[in-house]
């Protein structure tokens, strides 16, 4: 497994997948060329699920083989920012509870925290399972 | 003698919620599951809805589902973690943008999501109709099944998709705290880039990455809003076979429904710690 390991490359050359990657190691083109199709892979994977949801959000009747949506209508986005909707009303009481969530987390969390971090005492790795997960 | 007080007065919050909300649902549920519901006069204790459950003709099919899916999600998104966070540690340009578009996903819901990639992998999705606008498809059933599957295909790639940067940011985390002097010794020493990675970056890397790819393993073990809304329903998985439980209209279901949550909650005990062993030893073993 580790024969190439350590060898000056050139005097002795690795076999099989291990040459390939040498190989690649002397081609700057090519890793310039990988790491561009990671940088657009994350671009395009992360924004391609959001294009449909956008497009439909803006359509109304949009029935398969057609790739975009015959006519354009923002009648689902007049809905959602009406009143009658509820939209709004449910958007401020998610924000409420986000806050109050996070305020009580906060005010749990740290000196639970504090107590596992700073002090020692018996029992603390019962409580603080998260130091076993390390490995 | 104060100091333990103070120690004890500091924890006690979170362990009063933790005790009360955590430990005492788990009771309750245990107890539901041996049977004991007073509102429909069941007071004794017993392992029937257990040895039912177990003997349904979809649960072994469920299991295996959900540890299919769970795992696969699992090791693709720590795949794609690792090679998405070599390359996003270099030096290039428009590093801020790709770096802000990659954190993306964790500040979505699962359900948001979910309902996207079902626009646009189903039969009828915008992929669909771009492999239709080319020719490579006649009709919306000649393109592959990746939703309703038996492979739980869709469920995956959710959860991979949301779960990519959570890792990433760990291990881009530990590659900048590492620097590049042990790159740059293994590289004079005449390692290739390859080797460079697997002897020198990963062992590094993985002590870090690994408990969060525990955390989550047992999350999508019993997650049930994408395996719901993207998933066959049958074999669905455990969650979803455990949440139709709950909800059927016969009471006696419920004990059945709780024994599936206990089941739960065991397996992803027992797979963590299997897990962790593992890990352990992978981690001695220089990655």
């Amino acid at each position: 497994m580790n024969t190439a390991r350590g060898q000056v490359s050139g005097t002795n050359k690795p076999r099989g997948r291990l040459r390939d990657l040498e190989e690649l190691r002397g081609c700057p083109a090519c890793v310039r060329v990988l790491r561009w199709a990671v940088l657009g892979g994350i671009l395009l994977g992360v924004v391609l699920p959001f294009v449909p949801l956008i497009l439909w959000s803006f359509s109304q009747k949009w029935f398969f083989p057609a790739l975009l949506p015959p006519e354009t209508t923002a009648r689902a986005w007049r809905y959602v920012l009406s009143p009658d909707s509820g939209v709004l009303t449910a958007l401020g009481n998610s924000v409420a509870i986000a806050l109050i969530v996070t305020v009580v987390n906060v005010a749990l969390g740290v000196p639970a925290g504090r107590a596992l971090g700073t002090v020692r005492f018996g029992g603390k790795g019962l409580i603080s399972s998260y130091r076993d997960w390390r490995c | 003698m104060s100091r333990v007080f103070g120690v004890a007065l500091m924890l006690a919050p979170a362990l009063v919620v933790i005790g009360v909300i955590f430990a005492g649902g788990l009771v309750l549920g245990l107890s539901q599951s041996l049977g004991y519901m007073p509102i429909i006069g069941q007071y004794g204790f017993g392992l029937q809805a257990y040895v039912e459950l177990l003997s349904r003709p979809g649960f072994v099919r469920s299991l295996v589902l959900t540890l299919f899916v769970s795992i696969t999600a699992t090791v693709l998104a720590v795949a794609l973690a690792v090679a998405t966070a070599l390359t996003l540690r270099k030096r290039f340009r428009g590093k801020k943008l790709v770096s802000f578009v990659y954190q993306f996903p964790l500040t979505i819901p699962h359900l948001v999501i979910a309902v996207g990639f079902l626009l646009l992998i189903s039969q009828s999705g915008l992929l669909a109709r771009a492999a239709y606008a080319v020719g490579l498809i006649r009709e919306s059933s000649q393109f592959p099944i990746l939703v309703f599957d038996d492979f739980g295909l869709g469920i995956i790639l959710v959860y991979v998709w949301k779960e990519v940067p959570f890792i990433g940011l760990i291990a881009l985390a530990v590659l900048q705290s590492l620097g590049e002097d042990y790159e740059e010794q293994a590289r004079t020493l005449g390692a290739g880039r390859w080797q460079t990675f697997r002897h020198v970056l990963l062992p590094l890397i993985l002590p870090g990455i690994l408990p969060g790819s525990i955390i989550i393993f047992a999350y999508v073990f019993g997650a049930f809003e994408v395996p719901y809304l993207l998933g066959k329903s049958f074999p669905s998985m455990l969650s979803v076979l455990s949440y139709r439980l709950y909800i059927d209209v016969d009471l006696a279901a419920r004990p059945q429904a709780m024994a599936m949550s206990i089941l739960i909650a065991l397996f992803v005990l027992l797979l963590v710690v299997l897990y962790r062993r593992l890990a352990r030893r992978l981690v001695r073993s220089g990655g």
